[in-house]
């Protein structure tokens, strides 16, 4: 249960949410139960964890009419839009952690999957329905960025 | 072999076959531009791995979620009567997979003991290979090894003569691994050296998954009283070969 929620804390980037997520995926585990076909169990769950994620933020795009939320996230101008956090939040996060979460969610989730959970890219192409070689290239433009990212808040920080 | 970030990565991600990644070491110990990408990259997976909290399920989240699950048990039906316990039962199943998966993934994280083990076969293979010591008893036939480790060790070690396998016997030697004398036998599969080091006792291994590290392929398996760990640079699939013949 622990890579479940770890997953939906860094997928939803809010507490309760992420909670309500893992409860709302083992739900939908237990009824779709049939869909198991026996394979890598935690590949099967995590899968439906990130359905049930994206299905969220569906969700809350639509009742909120807004941009979507990674677009805010990550739109060129940081200041512009902060998040749910006011800025001296933010700095007390980290830079590199606020950085992994300001990354448009199919690089945030292939990188978590990655680091964190240490996934092989196999078994993060299984969880997604992604193949290799787009896991490859996604996780690869996710260190790019992330690192981008980091010197930049790291120069703006010094500056 | 050419620059490219995405053999860099799958270098890093440790996703490479040992030939592929024995090629790679070999490219990034001479090339400085993959190394400074390489070198960047390994820092940047540090720093997650330090910055990046992992969000564990709080301790309430469990409860819930077994709450949920037993209120999302419909009232039984005729028709559901049968099948419903099979569910939960299944259910119950997978989530203690995801459980024990889990766990074993903790056990691995904190295996230092396998992990060190690992580390002194491979220095130990590479030590042989490098020196001039691969062998204290050089031979072909096993009634002359075993009984040359008699008064040496203070065990016999189990010596397999496995010629007509295509894995013949080159002798053997007394070696250190973890802190404790061992019987290394070595065995050679063509051009290439198999060590493999025999103790008795030792856990078994929870999986049958060959370890890699630095380029060699690391397989260990016990029988009913001896570990055994071969070390080489043959493939998986010959080094489970070797292991199926062994045992």
């Amino acid at each position: 249960m622990n890579a479940a929620h770890n997953l939906a804390r860094w997928l939803v980037r809010d507490d309760e949410v992420a909670q309500d997520v893992v409860q709302e995926s083992y739900l939908r585990a237990f009824r779709f139960f049939d869909g198991y076909d026996g394979g890598d169990s935690k590949a099967w769950l995590l899968a439906i964890v990130r359905n049930t994620c994206r299905t969220w933020q569906h969700r809350q795009n639509r009742d909120t009419k807004a941009v979507p939320f990674d677009e805010v996230a990550h739109s060129a101008n940081h200041n512009a839009a902060p998040l749910e956090q006011d800025l001296a939040d933010r700095e007390k996060m980290g830079i590199l952690r606020n950085c992994i979460e300001m990354l448009p969610v199919d690089f945030r989730e292939v990188l978590i999957m990655r680091e964190l959970e240490e996934m092989s890219y196999r078994e993060i192409a299984s969880v997604t329905s992604l193949p290799i070689g787009t896991v490859m290239s996604r996780l690869s433009r996710a260190r790019k960025r992330l690192e981008e990212c980091a010197t930049n808040r790291t120069m703006e920080a010094a500056g | 072999m050419t620059c490219s970030q995405d053999l860099i990565e799958a270098y890093l991600d440790e996703e490479l076959d040992p030939v592929q990644h024995a090629a790679a070491e070999q490219h990034l110990a001479t090339c400085p531009d993959c190394s400074q990408v390489y070198a960047r990259l390994r820092q940047q997976k540090a720093r997650i791995r330090a910055d990046a909290p992992y969000y564990n399920a709080p301790p309430g989240l469990r409860q819930l979620v077994r709450v949920a699950l037993q209120n999302a048990e419909e009232p039984p039906t005729r028709s559901r009567v049968r099948e419903w316990p099979w569910r939960s039962l299944a259910i119950a199943a997978s989530l203690l997979l995801v459980t024990s998966l889990s766990w074993n993934i903790l056990q691995f994280r904190s295996r230092p003991v396998e992990d060190d083990v690992a580390k002194s076969v491979v220095a130990d293979h590479i030590r042989s290979l490098l020196g001039t010591h691969l062998v204290d008893v050089a031979s072909s036939d096993q009634h002359t090894v075993k009984p040359w480790f008699a008064g040496k060790l203070d065990f016999a070690p189990n010596v397999k003569y496995l010629e007509a396998e295509g894995f013949p016997l080159a002798g053997g030697r007394v070696d250190y691994v973890a802190d404790r004398r061992v019987a290394a036998l070595i065995y050679r599969r063509r051009q290439h050296v198999i060590n493999l080091f025999t103790w008795p006792g030792g856990p078994a291994p929870r999986t049958e998954t060959i370890i890699s590290r630095d380029g060699y392929n690391l397989l260990y398996w016990t029988d009913s009283s001896m570990t055994y760990w071969a070390v080489s640079d043959v493939s998986a699939g010959e080094l489970r070969h070797f292991r199926d013949l062994y045992k």
